[in-house]
């Protein structure tokens, strides 16, 4: 068999993700702690004020990086719940799940830190414009998920359901990104390009793309975290569960 | 105008948000790992009775 397809096999193992994700994900949490740290420092601490918006636009740097990351995690949910509903791998359902409350988090600080950098800039807390509209209803979606898989008695019914509900989900995701285009915004479209030349000053990018490296390895770390206590709570009465327990009482006694 | 206010609101929600997000799994984990271990304990404890009950029944008939 291909090493990596023989890999991916063996990680689907309980056990063995357990081992995995309890091994790695200090680190993930680390790398970005580290991160975060670095562009933190640098957007309160090192880059000039904006020229137009003064000191208010340091918010900015938290506060697209979580936006970029509640759709890249609406993404990933989506297509584990595809992953789960076609072929059924229980693994795949646990981490789609273990995805809706973190993508539920980004879009709750986007939204938050969103509304704090308005009050000063457009002198209001909210307004009903397309790109805070669809970002709250994105919220509402990962709020749903969460509520929709818990509301089953049965795992791996509520799993489905819920993961179906994910993927209908997805038609608010270019609404989202095209809402500044599409629709006469009070949101400003985007500053920042993968592929083309970008609108911000190269001395904000460095701090900029520290915090969004973070937010990505947060979220592997955050992801390993959740789905490993999902599967522990899943499989409590197994074997491989027990002996964990004990190794654990073992290692806490010496 | 000073917008330190809105900056220390922002940098704490974000703070406050991501520490949830940190600790809960870990602590439901922890929460996990003791119920597990409290319910082998209970399961062990109930076959020793059961053991020990048998053992003496055993020791009577004969």
């Amino acid at each position: 068999m291909n090493p990596i397809v023989l890999w991916f096999n063996k990680l689907g193992s309980p056990p063995n993700f357990h081992r995995y994700a309890t091994r790695w994900m200090p680190w993930y949490f680390g790398a970005a702690l580290l991160l975060l740290g670095i562009g933190v420092w640098g957007a309160l601490f090192r880059v000039p004020a904006d020229y137009q918006q003064g000191d208010s636009y340091r918010i900015l740097f938290i506060h697209v990086p979580c936006a970029w990351m509640s759709l890249f995690v609406y993404v990933t949910m989506a297509v584990q719940a595809a992953i789960a509903l076609v072929w059924r791998i229980k693994l795949c359902e646990i981490l789609a799940m273990a995805c809706a409350p973190i993508g539920a988090a980004f879009t709750a600080i986007t939204l938050a830190t969103g509304s704090i950098w308005g009050r000063p800039m457009w002198g209001t807390w909210w307004d009903w414009d397309p790109r805070l509209t669809s970002e709250l209803v994105l919220l509402f979606l990962y709020i749903g998920v969460i509520a929709l898989d818990a509301s089953i008695e049965d795992r791996r019914r509520g799993a489905r359901a819920a993961g179906f509900l994910a993927l209908i989900g997805l038609v608010n995701l270019p609404i989202i990104h095209y809402s500044v285009q599409w629709w006469n915004s009070l949101h400003q479209g985007s500053t920042i390009s993968l592929l083309g030349p970008s609108k911000m000053d190269a001395s904000m990018i460095l701090p900029l793309l520290a915090t969004v490296a973070a937010m990505q390895l947060w979220f592997v770390g955050s992801l390993l975290s959740r789905a490993r206590t999902m599967l522990l709570e899943r499989e409590a009465g197994k074997a491989w569960a027990r002996d964990l327990a004990g190794r654990d009482m073992s290692r806490a006694d010496a | 105008m000073s917008y330190l206010p809105y900056i220390i609101a922002a940098y704490s929600v974000f703070g406050v948000v991501l520490a949830w997000d940190g600790l809960t799994p870990w602590l439901k984990h922890r929460r996990l790992l003791r119920a597990i271990r409290r319910k082998a304990a209970r399961m062990h404890d109930a076959q020793g009775r059961a053991n020990a009950a048998g053992a003496g029944s055993e020791g009577a008939a004969k």
